[in-house]
């Protein structure tokens, strides 16, 4: 067995300490509200299903980009090790570069109150799990792995000063990048940790059955193939205010967006997001 | 002589006076009717007081045309109460084949836009002690339309710059049957903060440098495209996804000028919870039962308000349950600045 796959199997268990277990990416707002209905066939536009479909989909085209960037630019400056010996300078030019992604994700979530809260949390747990895990294991003990855990350590300084937020899709995109996880792998346990999230969601809320649930899972294999074809190259463009106002980084999923925003007016709720 | 679809409006207030100049060439015409600040009374600071203005952004034709790319530059100086609206939704036609005319042609950014598309572009600077209301009819984009609209506000105080922002849309042309037919809709709308404050006097803002003196507090992206390459299209098409509602509308609320409708709609929200659903569950008559809303706090580098999502299966209760939160700015903008948009 390679060691990719034992880190991939590692990252994508359901257990994984990132407090994930308590985000609905807003099924439970939606439920209670109305717009997903319980008991009503698969097919049914107010199904559990479509929503988890479409929310995905969002995903795809909101923070995967992120994500993508993020492992992209940490293994560039990964590279240019192999030309200097500065590895202070390759610390803070990388955290330079993941500060930027991260606040501009950031201003992308600052009228998504509820959706922030839920990344945050998650990127905070994913780092921490990083720096007190993941960087400590006998494979990050190469200069390779040096330098990474260096960084993280610096990304954790900067996030407990306020200067970078370390939200979920940039801290998965290093924390892939630093494991050595290829950028193909880490899009598709992106996109299966959430699809996973949200079915397990579903079926604390009743929505489903778990045996159901692992079939439906199955099923929806292809179209996320179909979205990480259609996503996966893409890169956040935000030098120019032409990128600003392009669509490389955009949110398809307007009516899911505002019940998301409901979830705090919940009366009674069992998820934090 | 400005370019063609292009047009600038400043307002400034020196020694308690307003003014605003307006210039705008065809396709794209602005229009300012005069409006006037409600008598003082006798115990209010008149220093604290906005003076308002109003602009009407309206287009020859009542809409866009593909190929149109509308550019409009707005500044609101210290003192005043800018109110931008149009007459009407902004109707964006359907795309036809071949190129605009000539006489549209705009060398400057030929080469950047594609002109198959429709662009509105708009760019606002809010300066200290300044409100900017826009606060459009909804965009129609008519069968086959390709949409883009961009809107950047740049706010020069972090303290007292105060905007309310309104951004919406409805289904199409729904008494022709078309619903959600268009082609594509892209919605950018950007909050960012003015970098360097010293440069705060300065006239005009210049496209190409806009990015390196600002910084960016909000981008709200909203993409609604139908892919071509996917399996089965009914699957991703946003006509499914949107099938229940027929207006959708994107409001922002920020700043001091404005926390009044900021604190009301925070209170309404927290006020406002949600039951676990029921099939029939009994709901009062109003209209605004099929409306439906959330609002989110927003506190990002010292600009605090809030940013709210309507959706609705009506046009018209959307536009009501609007106009009756924002009601409060008839004591801000004025009577006779908030009649024009109220009446509309």
């Amino acid at each position: 067995m390679d060691k990719e796959t034992w880190l991939l199997w590692l990252l994508a268990d359901s257990q994984l300490p990132t407090g994930g277990f308590v985000a609905s990416a807003g099924l439970e707002a939606a439920m209670q509200a109305g717009l997903v209905r319980d008991g009503v066939s698969e097919d049914d536009p107010s199904s559990f299903l479509w929503f988890i479909r479409d929310s995905t989909s969002n995903q795809a085209c909101f923070a995967l980009p992120f994500c993508s960037q993020v492992h992209r630019l940490t293994l560039e400056h990964l590279q240019r090790t192999n030309d200097t010996f500065d590895e202070k300078g390759v610390v803070e030019g990388a955290l330079a570069d993941i500060v930027r992604v991260d606040s501009y994700h950031h201003s992308m979530l600052s009228s998504n109150k509820v959706a922030m809260r839920a990344s945050l949390a998650q990127g905070g747990g994913l780092l921490t799990l990083f720096n007190r895990g993941y960087a400590q294991a006998e494979f990050m003990a190469d200069r390779r792995g040096r330098l990474c855990a260096a960084m993280a350590k610096q990304f954790q300084r900067l996030s407990r000063l306020g200067e970078i937020k370390a939200h979920w899709p940039t801290v998965f995109g290093f924390v892939c990048a630093a494991m050595d996880i290829s950028k193909s792998h880490m899009q598709q346990l992106y996109l299966f940790q959430f699809v996973r999230q949200l079915f397990s969601a579903a079926v604390r809320l009743n929505l489903v059955g778990p045996l159901r649930a692992q079939m439906l899972q199955c099923n929806i294999q292809p179209s996320v193939s179909n979205l990480l074809r259609q996503w996966g190259h893409v890169q956040v463009s935000m030098d120019s205010i032409e990128a600003i106002f392009g669509d490389s980084a955009v949110y398809t999923e307007p009516v899911l967006e505002l019940y998301q925003g409901m979830h705090d007016r919940l009366y009674s709720r069992i998820f934090n997001s | 002589m400005p370019a063609p679809g292009e047009g600038r409006i400043d307002c400034q207030v020196t020694a308690g006076r307003l003014h605003q100049t307006v210039s705008s060439a065809y396709p794209l015409k602005i229009i300012s009717p005069q409006a006037v600040p409600n008598p003082t009374e006798p115990n209010t600071d008149s220093k604290e007081r906005l003076l308002p203005a109003v602009s009407y952004i309206l287009s020859y034709g009542g809409g866009i045309v593909h190929g149109d790319q509308i550019h409009v530059d707005v500044r609101s100086g210290t003192g005043s109460a800018l109110m931008i609206l149009t007459q009407g939704s902004t109707k964006v036609y359907r795309r036809r084949a071949g190129r605009p005319p000539s006489f549209l042609k705009n060398e400057k950014k030929d080469t950047v836009y594609d002109s198959n598309q429709t662009y509105q572009t708009m760019l606002i600077d809010v300066e200290p002690q300044a409100l900017v209301c826009l606060l459009p009819d909804p965009v129609t984009c008519f069968e086959g339309a390709l949409y883009n609209q961009r809107q950047a506000v740049r706010l020069h105080s972090t303290s007292t710059s105060s905007l309310v922002l309104l951004d919406w849309m409805t289904s199409g042309r729904m008494s022709r049957g078309e619903r959600w037919a268009f082609s594509k809709y892209l919605s950018i709308n950007v909050v960012a903060i003015l970098d360097g404050l010293q440069n705060k006097k300065r006239q005009g803002q210049n496209y190409d440098s806009w990015i390196g003196e600002s910084r960016i507090i909000i981008r709200d992206a909203l993409l609604l495209e139908n892919t071509s390459n996917e399996q089965s299209p009914s699957e991703s098409s946003f006509a499914r996804r949107l099938s229940s509602i027929d207006a959708f509308a994107y409001l922002l609320v920020l700043g001091p000028a404005v926390s009044v409708i900021a604190d009301l709609l925070r209170k309404e929200h927290m006020e406002q919870r949600i039951k676990p659903f029921r099939p029939n569950n009994k709901v009062p008559e109003s209209d605004e039962v099929d409306v439906q809303w959330s609002v989110s706090d927003i506190d990002e580098c010292d600009i605090k308000g809030v940013a709210v999502r309507i959706a609705g299966p009506n046009t018209e209760n959307v536009k009501a349950w609007i106009k009756r939160r924002l009601a409060p700015l008839q004591y801000i903008v004025g009577d006779s600045a908030w009649s024009m948009y109220c009446n509309a």
